[in-house]
């Protein structure tokens, strides 16, 4: 097993010609993905850019493990996500803006079943809910069923069960979509948080001012290809683009000349 | 300066209240149900394929037991004198049942005899054996004993264990055949005296029925047929009931049906209407499937079955404002119920007891001795299903028909005023929680005030 | 943080825990569930015989008007049945002149032109409320012979009833009279010691328990569904719909590991309906309440009711079942609907216990849930055996294990996250499930529409099934297949047609080759079927079959070969190997296409007894078509395989020893399969 600090893992996630095909009954066989190249940082936070259905929710799920890439190889913290989907799962912490909460479940509840799952020794699970509690300020509910939690109380729930077990690497699939403008700064704050302790953060957006915001580099994704990647002056400087829409904009038009796209 | 009023409309437009404004309401329920894969599924493609592959299952399966059960060979033994013992051995031996030419152990229903002479024969001994103490004699335990009488007065006992199966096989198939004996003794006694078997049985008793076949079968089916009507309309309305209520709130369309510029009762109407349209869709099609299938069982399993059941045309004419207006009843019953919870689930949890409350009033309406009369034809549900059991028999009176018609009128008037009164509540409407039963009666309470 | 391996263990008791935790929590469905049903037991005892009983005796006390003639009946006679009317109580005689009724049933008409003259008469004399007639005659003149003929209507209620308790008063009269005679006329009954004495030795709770077994398995099957299916959804269709599917499958946990525990929440909870019902029903015993007419469940023990607890096997498969259909389900609705399905294919096999005579054995014992329901049965009557339990136990234990491997494979993030649906089987077959709606069509096509028309006229309609209905559902099926086959290169409907439905040519070696098969499969068939008959036999009403034989014998040679050897042959391999298997090909693995197209060829012929049989031979047939890429050889097969066997059950091949004609070419077979296996040996030579 390597650890994060060996050589070879000096990447947080690394992924080459990921490819993903499904087939759907109605339109046949589905490209989501087609050939998808990635590198992030530890201490870094990556944007995934694109519009809906560009495959960005795919190439998260392929990254967490819980999808087996058609083609192309990703690795997280050095690990292959193929080979061993169980060792990249117990590395990352993923959540996305759709998640929920098991209504029944109290807050602690919650975080001390996903601690046991990811093997927490007993002592140290209590120690770590106790301070994730602290961290993320669920003391006055923490005790009460989820069912009964505002939507930004929700939010903290559940970034709190992402980080139990205190991941290297964040995946986050459009995380701020259906929050409030509390609850969505909360989210950032977190995102940022991470990233001064030195961990890895990739997420998914297509609102373009949260990725010109927080991102230390962005990857501008259009049916399943990374269309370009780089800090936002870099984007800028290779599209002539001041705006990261006009980029966008200009990223897509270079790669399809075509307004007409392929049926 | 902004003008006083609003600018004249160019094409006024006129909500549609009234019938018109339901059955749009219908109509556009019943069109998003019927595009709804599962809902088809189950209301249509399951009731034509789920009969006959259940019919053919339970075919097979009673084929399979009554082969099991032909084959299963018993063994009786028999108790008593040596000479009597093998006297009526011999005659049940000699017995001319069907016997298989080839094998004479694949005769259906075999019975291996055994005789023990000796060893104990008391009351006491026999029981001992049969509940599977050992016989000192005999190494096996039989499955039944036949015990022959000891004075000119007494009579064969057949000890038998009614628990075990072995043992009921071996009892059912004894009782035939020493009743076969008997009747070759007493034939004998007879001829030798001169008798024909006639002298002896002095009296004919004839039975004829005055029903046509065809009327008999139309009995058959009123037997059974009227609950199954309640049944299939009850569960038909289920899933449609919950769907544009409760489901409507999870799907989060509540809001903008209540926005629609009808009234919230006519909504209610619509989608009341659209229910029991479905419901009587499910009720049709799967006593159609099912008679097809079951057609096909009876003509498989017995070729001479006395009746001749015949799609009752006219009686299901007669009978349909009756169902109709039952659809339309239990839909409103449901719909109101469903509506006062928030999820599929709930609503689901809340509608099965709710189901049994017309189910069995259905069962008790089969019982036979019941006759539609005016003070039946007051109890919804029973009504229906004594009225449809009279009308298949083609025994009805006017009086009494109309009056579960009003009757079932008026209680789904009732159910859907109640319904009405309250779904048009706000807290129900948008109700982001279930309410409580306390909650539901201040509710109604207030409602009436 | 960087942690070692989870322990699966702790894991597992994670995720029980946690289940049962969000079940316990959910008051209101587990009151729907699993509380509510068992309230219903006291009902079920006490209401239902309660009804039954009022029922009956409403009937019993109604007063019915009937009219009678015993005019004509001899002298001696007329009292002794005066007399037994009058104690059919509670009935009101008035007398008619029924001459008309008696000269009817003394004329030389047939059964059939007497009926309406019947009806007309009855509804001349029996007027207003009367329901019954009854007429006294000498129905044989010579021997003087009086004759009591009732006359009802079957479908008027007080009719029936008034027509029961004459018919009982006069067969007691009847019987009175024949011991007399016996008496008079013999001395003495010869076959008097022959009225038997039944002793049951059977104890009381035994018995009760007998009763209780006779109903009990079904019920508890419905009760455990109940309880089963609302933890299944729960555990599954809830999962999704709160948004934490994702959220558990990106964990580092096994989805075995979460099928495993998932199943263990479900089975706790049937676990414990299991022991509410048995609870609820001692309790009901305890009361008395169960101690009412045909309910007696006097003196039924406790330790019995614990040993019911031997039905856990049986739970937890249909437990293992309700995970595996409800683990698709997307949404509670969707698992909803799923029930009705699960109930049937639990409830029916179970209904076997309604037949108590039945005893059960090694075979019985290991089918899902008619095992089980017999071994409960058994169990309950005191009358189990040790082999037999664990028979049962072995076996559904196994299949629950299936189920739950099953189940580890459905929480796969490739499955759960994108074809959880209830079609998602389906779906994901792309063509095939063409393929598969076509052989399903096919088969029900034959079972509802064949059978009406051979109930009309058996040859003709056999005809019209095979000429007919095939033809067309192929042709059809094959057109439809076209949008399918996109990728191919068709040039006209008429060509993809002949193409999609195997009629190209064939190589004339496997023609030969098929040919020579025809005597192993005959012999091999021969082998088999007394085994079957071992295992499964068949019930003596079938065994007979006399219609079919006596079509046989009305036919000539040529005429039985068209009709049952050649038009089977063409037209089930037409739609079977031609239409249904091509379309299973173009989305299926070999050995998967082969496999359903069996199937449907075996389920097709609707009948247990023929199923393996057609199955073995719907297997080689498809063999032989996906080898020669063509149905001729299938054709010539099954026509001829079919010749051997209707020739020799009309007794056409004359039927000798042990060495039969198809024993004796049987060493044909070899070069038939070396002809089958030849070319592709050749072909790698070649390569």
């Amino acid at each position: 097993m390597q650890s994060p600090e060996s050589p070879t893992a000096s990447l947080a996630i690394e992924a080459q010609g990921l490819i993903k095909t499904f087939h759907d009954p109605e339109r046949g066989e589905v490209r989501a993905v087609r050939g998808l190249d990635l590198e992030c940082r530890y201490g870094e936070i990556f944007g995934l850019l694109g519009p809906n259905g560009a495959g960005k929710t795919t190439t998260l799920r392929m990254l967490a493990g819980i999808l087996v890439p058609s083609g192309g190889h990703a690795h997280i913290a050095g690990i292959d996500a193929t080979a061993d989907p169980m060792g990249v799962r117990q590395r990352i912490g993923f959540l996305s803006g759709s998640t929920g909460l098991y209504p029944r479940l109290t807050a602690r509840e919650t975080l001390r079943y996903f601690g046991e799952l990811h093997g927490i020794p007993k002592p140290a699970l209590e120690a770590r809910i106790e301070e994730l509690v602290e961290t993320f300020q669920l003391q006055e509910f923490a005790d009460g069923r989820c069912e009964g939690l505002s939507t930004g109380q929700r939010q903290r729930v559940s970034i709190a069960r992402a980080v139990v077990h205190d991941p290297d690497v964040l995946i986050l699939d459009e995380p701020t979509t259906g929050l409030d403008i509390m609850a969505a700064s909360d989210m950032i704050d977190f995102i940022e948080a991470r990233r001064s302790a030195g961990r890895c953060v990739l997420f998914s957006t297509h609102i373009l001012s949260e990725a010109e915001r927080l991102c230390d580099r962005i990857g501008v994704v259009h049916h399943g290809r990374t269309l370009a990647v780089g800090t936002l002056a870099e984007l800028r400087a290779e599209t002539g683009a001041e705006w990261l829409g006009d980029v966008f904009k200009v990223l897509v038009r270079r790669a399809e000349p075509d307004p007409t796209p392929a049926a | 300066m902004p003008p006083a009023t609003a600018p004249p409309h160019p094409h006024p437009i006129q909500p549609k209240a009234g019938p018109r404004g339901i059955l749009l309401v219908a109509a556009t329920e019943l069109r998003s149900s019927l595009r709804d894969r599962q809902t088809v599924m189950n209301s249509v493609v399951l009731p034509i394929v789920m009969y006959p592959v259940l019919f053919w299952f339970i075919l097979q399966g009673i084929l399979v037991v009554q082969g099991h059960k032909e084959r299963t060979r018993v063994e009786v033994a028999l108790v008593g004198a040596p000479e009597q013992v093998a006297d009526l051995q011999s005659r049940l031996l000699g017995l001319s049942l069907p016997l298989d030419p080839d094998t004479q152990t694949t005769t259906p229903n075999p019975v291996d005899f055994r005789s023990l002479p000796d060893g104990p024969q008391d009351d006491a001994a026999l029981r001992a054996w049969l509940i599977s103490k050992q016989h000192p004699e005999a190494e096996s335990i039989p499955d039944a004993i036949l015990r022959l009488p000891e004075g000119p007065n007494d009579k064969t006992q057949l000890y038998l264990e009614s628990t075990r199966s072995g043992s009921e096989l071996a009892a059912e198939r004894m009782r035939k055949r020493i009743a076969q004996v008997a009747e070759q003794l007493r034939q004998d006694a007879a001829k030798s005296r001169g008798l024909t078997p006639q002298d002896l049985d002095p009296l004919d008793i004839a039975e004829h029925t005055i029903t046509t076949s065809r009327d008999q079968g139309a009995f058959v089916l009123s037997l059974f047929l009227p609950m199954m009507i309640i049944i299939m309309a009850v569960m038909g309305a289920f899933f449609p009931a919950v769907d544009s209520t409760a489901g409507e709130k999870e799907r989060g369309t509540a809001e903008t049906t209540l926005l629609l510029p009808i009234p919230r009762s006519q909504v209610l109407l619509g989608k009341i209407v659209a229910t029991s349209a479905l419901a009587f869709l499910a009720t049709v099609l799967n006593l159609t499937f099912m008679g097809l299938a079951a057609r096909h069982l009876l003509g498989t399993l017995g070729p001479k079955i006395p009746f001749r059941i015949e799609f009752p045309f006219l009686a299901l004419l007669y009978s349909l404002p009756l169902v109709l207006l039952f659809c339309f009843f239990v839909s409103a019953v449901l719909t109101a119920l469903a509506g006062l919870t928030k999820s599929f689930k709930e609503g689901q949890a809340m509608l099965g007891p709710a189901q049994m409350v017309f189910i069995l009033p259905a069962i008790i309406g089969i019982m036979p001795g019941l006759k539609l009369g005016l003070g039946w034809s007051l109890v919804p549900v029973v009504n229906v299903v004594l009225a449809v059991r009279s009308i298949l028999v083609m025994d009805w009176l006017p009086i009494p028909y109309l009056l579960t018609g009003l009757v079932l009128l008026v209680s789904a008037w009732l159910a859907v005023r109640l319904c009405v009164r309250l779904l048009s509540q706000e807290a129900l409407a948008f109700s982001g929680s279930s309410i409580s039963f306390k909650h539901l009666l201040r509710m109604l309470r207030h409602a009436k005030s | 943080m960087l942690l070692p391996r989870p322990n699966p263990w702790r894991q597992l008791r994670a995720i029980l825990g946690s289940e049962l935790l969000q079940l316990v929590r959910d008051r209101r469905a587990l009151f729907a569930a699993i509380i509510l049903p068992v309230l219903l037991y006291p009902w079920l005892f006490k209401g239902q015989h309660k009804i039954e009983e009022i029922s009956k005796e409403a009937l019993a006390k109604r007063e019915v008007q009937a009219v009678c003639d015993l005019s004509q009946l001899p002298a001696a006679w007329h009292d002794p049945v005066w007399k037994a009317l009058q104690a059919a109580e509670p009935m009101e005689w008035s007398e008619v002149d029924a001459q008309a009724v008696v000269d009817l049933e003394h004329s030389d008409q047939t059964e059939q032109e007497r009926d309406p003259e019947r009806r007309r008469l009855y509804q001349e004399l029996v007027q207003g409320d009367q329901a019954l007639l009854v007429v006294g005659h000498v129905a044989d003149a010579e021997h003087d012979r009086p004759e009591v003929a009732i006359y009802y209507d079957i479908k008027n209620d007080s009719s029936r009833e008034a027509q029961e308790r004459v018919s009982h008063q006069l067969e007691q009269l009847k019987e009175a009279s024949i011991t007399r005679l016996r008496i008079e006329l013999l001395g003495s009954d010869p076959a008097a010691f022959l009225d038997l004495e039944t002793v049951d030795v059977a104890s009381a709770a035994e018995r009760s328990g007998a009763k209780l077994g006779r109903m009990l398995p079904m019920l508890l099957v419905l009760l455990l569904i109940s309880g089963g299916a609302f933890a299944a959804l729960t555990v599954f269709a809830g999962e999704r719909e709160s948004g934490t599917l994702e959220s558990i499958l990106v964990q580092p946990i096994d989805p075995r590991v979460l099928g495993l525990g998932k199943f263990g929440a479900v089975a706790v909870a049937s676990f414990a309906t299991l022991l509410a019902n048995l609870v609820a029903l001692y309790v009901c015993v305890l009361m008395g309440w169960t101690s009412t007419g045909s309910g007696d469940m006097e003196g039924l023990s406790f330790m019995t009711l614990v040993g019911a607890l031997w039905y856990l096997p049986g739970a937890l498969l249909l437990c293992g079942l309700l995970c595996l259909a409800l683990g698709r389900a997307k949404t509670f609705r969707e698992g909803q609907y799923l029930l009705f399905p699960i109930t049937l294919l639990a409830a029916i096999p179970s209904a076997v216990v309604l037949q108590p005579s039945l005893p059960n054995n090694a075979i019985l014992s290991a089918i899902p849930f008619t095992g089980a329901a017999l071994c409960l049965r058994d169990i309950l009557r005191g009358d189990a055996s040790f082999l037999l339990l664990g028979i049962m136990s072995v076996s559904h234990l196994g299949y629950t294990a299936w189920t739950v491997t099953r189940l580890g494979r459905l929480l796969d993030g490739e499955r759960a996250l994108h074809s959880g649906d209830v079609a998602g089987a389906l779906r994901k077959l792309g063509p095939a499930r063409h393929g598969m709606r076509w052989g399903f069509v096919g088969v029900l096509a034959i079972y509802i529409v064949g059978s009406w028309l051979q109930s009309r006229d058996p040859l003709l309609g056999l005809m019209q099934t095979l000429w007919g209905l095939l033809p067309i559902l192929a042709i059809v099926a094959a057109l439809r297949a076209r949008k399918w086959a996109s990728g191919e290169k068709v040039r006209t409907a008429g060509n993809f047609v002949v193409r999609e439905l195997g009629l190209g040519p064939c190589r004339p070696q496997y023609l030969v080759a098929a040919l020579l098969l025809v005597p192993a499969m005959t012999a091999l068939m021969q082998q088999y079927l007394p085994l079957q008959e071992k295992l499964l036999p068949m019930p003596s009403f079938l065994a007979g079959a006399e219609a079919l034989t006596r079509m046989f014998d009305g036919l000539s040679t040529s005429k039985l070969v068209f009709v049952f050897a050649i038009s089977p042959g063409v037209c089930e391999e037409l739609f079977f190997r031609g239409a249904v298997l091509s379309s299973l090909r173009r989305g299926m693995s070999t050995p998967k296409a082969l496999f359903w197209q069996t199937l449907f060829f075996a389920a097709a012929h609707a009948s247990i007894h023929r199923l393996i049989p057609t199955a073995l031979v719907g297997l080689v047939l498809g063999g032989m078509t996906l080898r020669s890429r063509s149905i001729w050889p299938a054709i010539l097969f099954h026509a001829a395989y079919d010749a051997s066997l209707v020739l020799q059950g009309a007794g056409r091949i004359a039927q000798q020893e042990p060495g039969t004609w198809h024993m004796r070419l049987i060493w044909l077979a070899p070069i038939g399969l070396l002809l089958w296996v030849w070319p592709a040996v050749r072909a790698k030579a070649r390569a």
